[in-house]
């Protein structure tokens, strides 16, 4: 980790400065390919729903779908905390909100799970229709994007404890909580998607 | 962003590595990360074109035992037990050869070998922006390409359904024998694919933000814009290819029927997949991705030979703001050419020929290059010496190939052509005749810096003698065989009486492309000899202009002592300002400055 | 610096495609095989205009190029012109390409509409194509014109159609995609499962074969009329090609090079018609076919999916028609599945 040999060392702010809009870059960009990812996916979901019936329904059940909504909105919200706390330097604080993100991030997949146990209960498995498979689809690398982003978290959490992060040096917090958001938008994509429509 | 605080990112991110393993393994230096991608793409190509050669037996001579191999591997691997090519060894060999030739061979070659060596060096940066992130794609890279490799040991072999991979038979069970072997093809791309994206990601971060102090835009050299514009194709289309892997692996092994339509019969029996989908929705995001993957093929080796021409012909690069729009126009219409491939696959008629006019007015931006290069040539002192060679043998390559692209353009001729050798002949003018023209231009020139040793002159010569005359006996005959309407991926077109008369063309292809692989062996000798025991390079072997050869000959772990301020453009060779000499370094402070 | 001739090597090499030219042929020399349709001559012809405008590019490009290298070699006292570009230069040479990209893509558009835009509908003749690995079914109406009925005539492998007249091709695929290619009516189209996709052509000539020279000949409707041509009582074979060319470098090696040719058939009955009557006289000419070819990658039989179209003046086609007995596994292919599957394949008709 490139950050892990930086923090033992007393930097310029300009240094920083310059780091932080390198690495911000990088993240847009990083994050841009991740939209033509879900492009890719949401177009073809597109297609295949446009040629169908218009009875066609996704038979999901809306209430789960509605709670993961607003429990994702929350770790945004707790997100931009942790994120604000760390850029005043406040560890304690920081720390918190990362922790409970991270509790909201399980929270997601724990009912998402029970969402896929309903489903395989009732023999909807990914190959039981096209839109039960695009299902599984966005949901699963959804789900899997919202692991990755709590690897991140605990991560974070451990260096935040650890002291890595101050006023002038929390970037990977700043990071973190770009592609936590990336992660909520999708999801704010997807809930109607599959769904309401 | 200040010269001091360039130092101090560097500095801190990595230190001079002391222990072999972050020497040579995990290593975050630009220049050996840029090595382990020349030596194991190198070693691909070895791969990919001893497949190439083995289909080419098999199309001269159907069903004859292949010498020595066939006798080995009787029975194993793409043989049948007579020792000949079987069927399904056939169509594994041109898919691992057309996959492993462009995602393995030359998309790492040309953007992360010569891309991680030159970009830092050619806007005066001590690195890339994230190191750790270079070192991650390179070591997502070559357990892509391990895999790659696994899959011919699977059971029944690799991938075989052509290197465009089209649903159902890629995808429907039964389709092709393969199971495993096109599953881990399939992960291959995916984290082939993830690299590029991390290498494209870490390219543009390095150009906008860690360009030295006076490095403007209009003052990057040419194969840095090219870089530039390839790691935007790279970062926006990749993930493209990701997710229709990603959908192919859900149809294959979870039975989803994202590209499998109602009512399939595979032989007898119905699929388990449900069907509902549509095959053409794999080909349009396909070459969504693939149409800006050929760029990713072409643009960096425009750029090389951009640089070198200007360098050997001692005058200015001929209209280099032309030159950066024509870079942008390609990027831009790139995008939006897609349907060009699929003419005749069933897409809408009208848009066809709205994917025409497209098509057709994409080659305006390469006439753009090729004329500029020409002008670059016209009025220069020219210096024959290898690279510049190679470099002019591109740029006659590409010409063939970009005019064979009009016919394809066409979208009624296309009809005709389509799918046959007229396509091969095209893509390979391209991505054999241009690119790989341009990347012996690039080692040759850039061999000095890389390993601080000068390939041997005669060796080069000979090797661009053999190359040239055999590429095109070899390649050339293709489009006749095209214009005969010889279909492409064909085993043996002895079934067919209207392709009966090709056979003895067929036969001096592949003559011709033996001569051209053993040919290969001259440059692996110089090469190899030459990284070892050639004589020392000077610095600036070649008096060219541009930052990295301001550098000693062994460029030293941090590239530049301090960081260079840049005060003039890259090509200003035989520049008045530079007189007596014909050329004026980059960085060279202007007569009269304070210093 | 020590100067290597290189550019007499380049001048050389240059030469490469034009050595490879001068290789002489077993078949014919011109490759392109003669287009048998208006519609293939139109493409053909788009196909002779933009090859005269890139062989004069490539000509002008490569020998400035070559003089470039030579006129411009470095020599003592020979120093470079120091310029950047010239706009002019530039407006003009993006201009001019734009100029003839132009008059291609107009050309292109307008032969475009009429190859697959304006299907048409004087009666063509309607067949269904259903391509599996690896072969080719066909279905024609019969005399009800309407398709899954008892009456319907059902091939596999060969299609007969009448000279003269529109065809129009409904195609789709059972299992994988594949790609109808007739190369002399330069048609070619995927075959997608799940679509049904349309391509039209004429043939207005007949293939034939001429038993003097042992090749193929096309003959007009009027022509045919006029000669001798047996309609049955021959049989095609083909051996293997003897010659060995100077770069066939062991006889183990050899290329199956065929070489077809008719020869009287002992067990049938020879038929000879001349302007539509049976003739005692020896036949001149025997019935050939074209052939069709599946050009997409469809598995590992693909380079087998070979089909024929056999084109006939009307008598012979309604005799084609009638001789047709399909057995019960072709029929179940129809019904099993293009019907089954796609019912509205048959209503879009």
């Amino acid at each position: 980790m490139s950050d892990a040999a930086e923090h033992h060392v007393t930097l310029s702010p300009a240094f920083h400065k310059d780091r932080r809009a390198m690495r911000l870059l990088g993240i847009w960009l990083f994050l841009g390919s991740e939209v033509m990812f879900f492009t890719a996916f949401f177009g073809a979901y597109i297609v295949a729903r446009s040629a169908a019936p218009v009875s066609v329904v996704m038979p999901l059940e809306k209430l789960w779908g509605a709670l993961n909504t607003v429990v994702l909105i929350t770790s945004s919200l707790t997100m931009a905390l942790a994120v604000l706390y760390s850029k005043k330097g406040d560890r304690d604080r920081t720390g918190r909100y990362l922790a409970l993100t991270f509790l909201l991030a399980c929270c997601f997949l724990v009912v998402k799970a029970i969402e896929y146990t309903h489903h395989f209960q009732d023999g909807n498995f990914p190959s039981h229709d096209i839109f039960f498979g695009f299902y599984f689809l966005l949901t699963g690398f959804h789900g899997l994007h919202v692991l990755g982003g709590m690897i991140t978290l605990g991560i974070l959490w451990w260096r935040n404890r650890r002291g890595d992060f101050n006023k002038d040096y929390n970037d990977p917090i700043e990071i973190a909580g770009l592609y936590w958001h990336f992660v909520d938008l999708v999801w704010i994509f997807l809930f109607p998607a599959l769904y309401l429509l | 962003m200040s010269a001091e605080t360039v130092n101090a990112v560097v500095d801190l991110i990595h230190p001079e590595p002391t222990s072999f393993f972050r020497k040579y393994v995990w290593s975050y230096d630009h220049k050996v990360v840029a090595k382990q991608y020349l030596w194991t793409s190198l070693l691909f190509m070895t791969l990919g074109g001893s497949l190439a050669m083995l289909l080419r037996w098999q199309i001269a001579y159907p069903n004859q035992p292949v010498p020595f191999w066939g006798m080995l591997l009787k029975g194993h691997f793409v043989f049948d037990a007579s020792g000949a090519i079987s069927p399904d060894g056939y169509l594994q060999l041109t898919t691992m050869h057309g996959l492993i030739m462009v995602f393995f061979v030359i998309i790492p070659l040309i953007v992360s070998a010569f891309g991680n060596f030159l970009i830092p060096l050619h806007i005066g940066a001590r690195d890339v922006a994230f190191p750790v992130l270079n070192a991650l794609s390179y070591w997502l890279y070559l357990p892509a390409g391990l895999l790659m490799i696994a899959s011919f040991f699977m059971v029944k072999g690799a991938g075989e359904a052509g290197w465009t991979g089209y649903p159902p038979l890629s995808d429907v069970a039964g389709a092709v024998a393969p199971v495993w072997g096109m599953n881990l093809v399939l992960i291959a791309l995916f984290l082939a694919g993830f690299s590029s994206i991390l290498g494209g990601i870490n390219f543009l971060t390095t150009v906008i933000r860690m360009r030295a102090p006076g490095m403007t835009w209009s003052r990057l050299p040419l194969t840095t814009w090219a870089q530039f514009i390839t790691a935007i194709f790279q970062v926006l289309a990749t993930p493209m290819l990701a997710a229709a892997g990603a959908m192919l692996f859900f149809d294959r092994v979870f039975h989803t029927s994202f590209f499998l339509p109602h009512g399939l019969v595979i032989g007898q029996s119905e699929p388990v997949n449900t069907g509902g989908g549509y095959p053409l929705l794999w080909q349009h995001i396909f070459w969504f991705y693939a149409h800006p993957a050929v760029y990713i093929l072409i643009l960096p080796s425009m750029g090389f030979a951009s640089d070198i021409l200007a360098a050997f012909s001692r005058k200015p690069v001929f209209g280099y703001r032309a030159m950066v729009i024509s870079l942008v126009a390609i990027m831009g219409l790139g995008f939006v050419v897609w349907g060009h491939h699929m003419f005749v696959s069933g897409l809408n008629p009208i848009m066809g020929m709205a994917f025409m006019v497209s098509t057709v007015f994409i080659a305006l931006p390469s006439g753009v290059k090729v004329f500029n290069w020409m002008g670059t040539l016209w009025g220069g002192a020219i210096r024959l010496e290898p690279p510049m060679l190679y470099a002019i043998s591109f740029v006659s390559m590409f010409i063939i190939g970009g005019l064979s692209g009009i016919f394809m353009a066409a979208s009624p001729v296309d009809i005709y052509i389509h799918d046959t050798y007229f396509i091969i002949a095209h893509f390979h003018y391209v991505v054999f005749g241009a690119t790989l023209f341009a990347v012996f231009a690039a080692t040759t020139y850039w061999f000095p810096k890389m390993f601080g040793r000068m390939m041997n002159r005669k060796l080069c010569y000979l090797h661009w003698g053999l190359t040239f005359l055999f590429f095109n006996m070899a390649f050339f005959p293709m489009h006749f065989l095209g214009e005969a309407g010889h279909m492409r991926r064909l085993m043996t077109s002895t079934g067919y009486e209207f392709l009966n008369p090709m056979a003895p063309w067929n036969e001096f292809i592949t003559l011709s492309a033996f001569a051209l692989g053993l040919s290969q062996i001259v440059f692996t000798y110089n090469f190899i000899y030459s990284v070892f025991f050639g004589d020392p390079a000077p610095a600036n072997p070649w008096e060219s202009a541009t930052l990295e050869w301001t550098v000693p000959a062994t460029v030293p772990h941090y590239n530049f002592k301090v960081i260079p301020t840049v005060y003039r453009g890259p090509h200003e060779y035989s520049s008045p300002e530079a007189a007596p000499a014909d050329w004026i370094a980059q960085n060279a402070p202007p007569k009269g400055a304070a210093h | 610096m020590k100067r290597f001739p290189a550019w007499s090597l380049f001048l050389a090499c240059m030469f490469a495609p034009a050595l490879a030219l001068a290789v002489d042929l077993q078949g014919p020399s011109v490759w392109i095989p003669a287009a048998v349709s208006d519609r293939g001559r139109d493409i053909d012809n788009l196909y002779m205009h933009i090859m005269y405008i890139v062989i004069a590019i490539f000509v002008i490009t490569q020998g400035l190029l070559l003089y470039s290298i030579i006129a411009f070699r470095a020599k003592p006292g020979r120093k470079a012109t120091f310029t950047h570009g010239s706009t002019g230069v530039e407006v003009i040479l993006a201009v001019v390409p734009a100029i003839i990209l132009l008059y291609i893509t107009v050309a292109s558009v307008n032969l475009w509409k009429l190859v697959r835009l304006k299907q048409p509908d004087d009666h063509p003749v309607r067949i269904q194509v259903m391509a599996e690995q690896f072969s080719w079914n066909f279905r024609q109406a019969g005399p009800d014109a309407v398709f899954g009925t008892p009456d319907d005539v059902i091939s596999a492998g060969e299609v007969a159609v009448p000279v003269d007249r529109n065809v129009v091709f409904y195609i789709s695929s059972k299992d994988v995609i594949h790609s109808f290619f007739l190369p002399e009516s330069r048609v070619k189209q995927d075959v997608v499962p799940g679509l049904l996709g349309r391509v039209w052509t004429k043939w207005n000539v007949i293939p034939v074969w001429d038993l003097a020279s042992q090749k193929r000949v096309l003959l007009t409707l009027a022509e045919y009329e006029a000669a001798p041509v047996a309609v049955s009582g021959y049989k095609l074979n083909s051996e293997p090609n003897p010659v060995k060319k100077w770069y066939q470098f062991s006889d183990s090696a050899r290329i199956n090079y065929l070489r077809y040719h008719y020869d009287r058939d002992p067990e049938a009955k020879l038929l000879v018609l001349q302007n539509g009557k049976p003739v005692k006289v020896p036949p001149q000419y025997v019935l050939h076919y074209f052939e069709i070819a599946c050009s997409q990658l469809c598995g590992n039989l693909h380079f087998a999916m070979r089909g024929t179209v056999r084109v006939l003046p009307p008598d012979q086609y309604e005799a084609w028609l009638k001789a047709q007995q399909p057995d019960d596994y072709l029929q179940s292919k129809w019904t099993g599945i293009w019907d089954k599957f796609h019912p509205e394949y048959d209503r879009a008709l």
